[in-house]
């Protein structure tokens, strides 16, 4: 029988934001532990920690997931995104900046998730609608905003794209 | 925190196999996680030894075997792969049913990992894939405890309680294989739930039916122990709709034996079980 103070490890390979990293990890930790706790990647946050609010969603190969319920062995050989990886330097995001043009947040708990969830939908689909960004981000709990700022962030980028053609913009944010 | 466990990943279906066999004791299948990890972070149970049987290629297949007429899914295959929208398959009621169902789990982010395996050998009542697959006709494809031991089961003898399957120790679901029903099926799902998003059952169902072939069936969730399942086809040719309705009431809604809970109560069960069926019903015949 195992006892509560055994530790089973693992040596994994992974590239988070652009870096890779190997390492040799508790088989029991998860993904978001990983990313806040050993790694100081701060902005995945954790709110239920059940799966249910989106809080904890980063990219995994370029696929929304919820590192709260994905154990950190199981990125071996992945590419991770998190929130902290969006902007470019000193530049934030095309989405970044609609979030704070468009009053999309308020407390901000939700914020990269939602970011995260809304990256892979426009990486997937640039021109998204009303109907489809509601639909990707309907993972995403928001206690602040009711919502309409965020979609309204969301569906900006997606007319800029449309006018423009262009998947991903830079913000300035001075 | 999790309890400690040790985690491997092998590269085949046989490998998965023997070393479920070599460990059939507190071992666990993980696929997607959503189900198991959620359970294991609550404490509900704490395996010693977590098989990913996300490294074996077999596992993360999706085809069509058109020599078979049916669709295979890998046990490992995220629900997201299986919900396709095209010219294809919007017209083939087999895969147009896997999105109508696959649609209405959870989130689109769960989606991405949650697979239609972890969701039937869960066997919760209210499984979201569990009526499809009921009236869809599926064949659950069962490896184990020997290492060329194979079952295949139709998923109508797979449920036998609440979060109980037929699995034995050494057991696991390899791949779900699905008849790819003609042109003429009509097919459709219905879900009620508290809320839009993510939330369970408080009712669920599914309709097939092809005049054709003389084939009717229905599926209803979270109205029992396990979901349930009603072939009908003596049926399949009636056309007016109050007439099949009252047959359903007979039929359908008088097997039923559901609870009342958080989410709703056993009459409310009963009304939107009558409910989704005149939905159904709109859609298939």
């Amino acid at each position: 029988m195992i006892k509560k103070h055994e530790i089973f490890r693992k040596d994994i390979c992974i590239n988070i934001n652009g870096r890779d990293y190997q390492m040799q990890i508790p088989t029991n930790l998860f993904l978001q532990d990983l990313l806040k706790g050993q790694l100081a990647l701060t902005g995945t946050k954790r709110a239920c920690g059940r799966g249910e609010c989106g809080s904890c969603t980063v990219l995994m190969d370029d696929m929304p997931i919820l590192s709260c319920l994905t154990l950190a062995v199981e990125a071996d050989g992945k590419k991770i995104r998190t929130i902290e990886g969006e902007k470019d330097g000193d530049l934030l995001s095309d989405l970044q900046q609609a979030f704070i043009e468009h009053g999309a947040i308020q407390c901000g708990f939700c914020t990269p998730g939602m970011i995260m969830v809304a990256r892979a939908l426009l990486e997937k689909n640039p021109t998204p609608n009303i109907e489809e960004i509601k639909e990707a981000i309907s993972g995403n709990i928001c206690r602040c905003t009711g919502y309409e700022a965020i979609i309204s962030a969301i569906s900006q980028v997606s007319k800029d794209n449309a006018r423009a053609n262009n998947p991903k913009k830079r913000g300035n944010n001075e | 925190m999790l309890w400690p466990f040790d985690y491997v990943k092998p590269e085949n279906e046989r490998e998965i196999t023997e070393i479920l066999a070599k460990n059939p004791d507190n071992t666990k299948i993980l696929a997607g996680g959503s189900n198991i990890l959620l359970d294991m972070e609550q404490g509900l149970f704490n395996p010693s030894l977590l098989i990913d049987i996300k490294g074996s290629k077999a596992q993360m297949e999706i085809f069509e075997d058109r020599e078979k007429s049916q669709i295979c899914i890998g046990s490992g295959v995220p629900i997201a792969q299986c919900i396709r929208c095209d010219e294809h398959t919007k017209k083939t009621p087999t895969w147009k049913l896997l999105a109508l169902s696959g649609k209405s789990l959870a989130t689109s982010t769960i989606r991405n990992r949650a697979t239609i395996a972890g969701n039937l050998a869960y066997a919760s009542p209210a499984s979201d894939m569990a009526p499809a697959m009921l009236v869809l006709g599926a064949t659950i494809k069962i490896a184990g405890p020997k290492t060329d031991e194979y079952i295949d089961l139709p998923v109508q003898d797979f449920f036998v309680g609440v979060k109980k399957s037929c699995l034995k120790k050494g057991q696991w679901i390899t791949r779900i294989d699905l008849p790819v029903h003609p042109e003429t099926t009509k097919v459709h799902f219905e879900k009620r739930q508290r809320v839009k998003g993510h939330d369970l059952a408080i009712v669920n169902g599914a309709g097939l039916r092809d005049r054709e072939r003389g084939i009717f069936r229905i599926a209803i969730g979270s109205c029992a122990t396990v979901p349930l399942y009603f072939q009908l086809d003596d049926i399949s040719q009636l056309t007016e709709k109050d007439k099949i309705l009252a047959h359903l009431e007979d039929r359908v809604i008088k097997n039923l034996k559901p609870i009342s809970d958080i989410r709703a109560t056993a009459e409310y069960r009963f009304d939107m079980a009558r409910h989704i069926l005149a939905k159904i019903l709109d859609q298939i015949l």
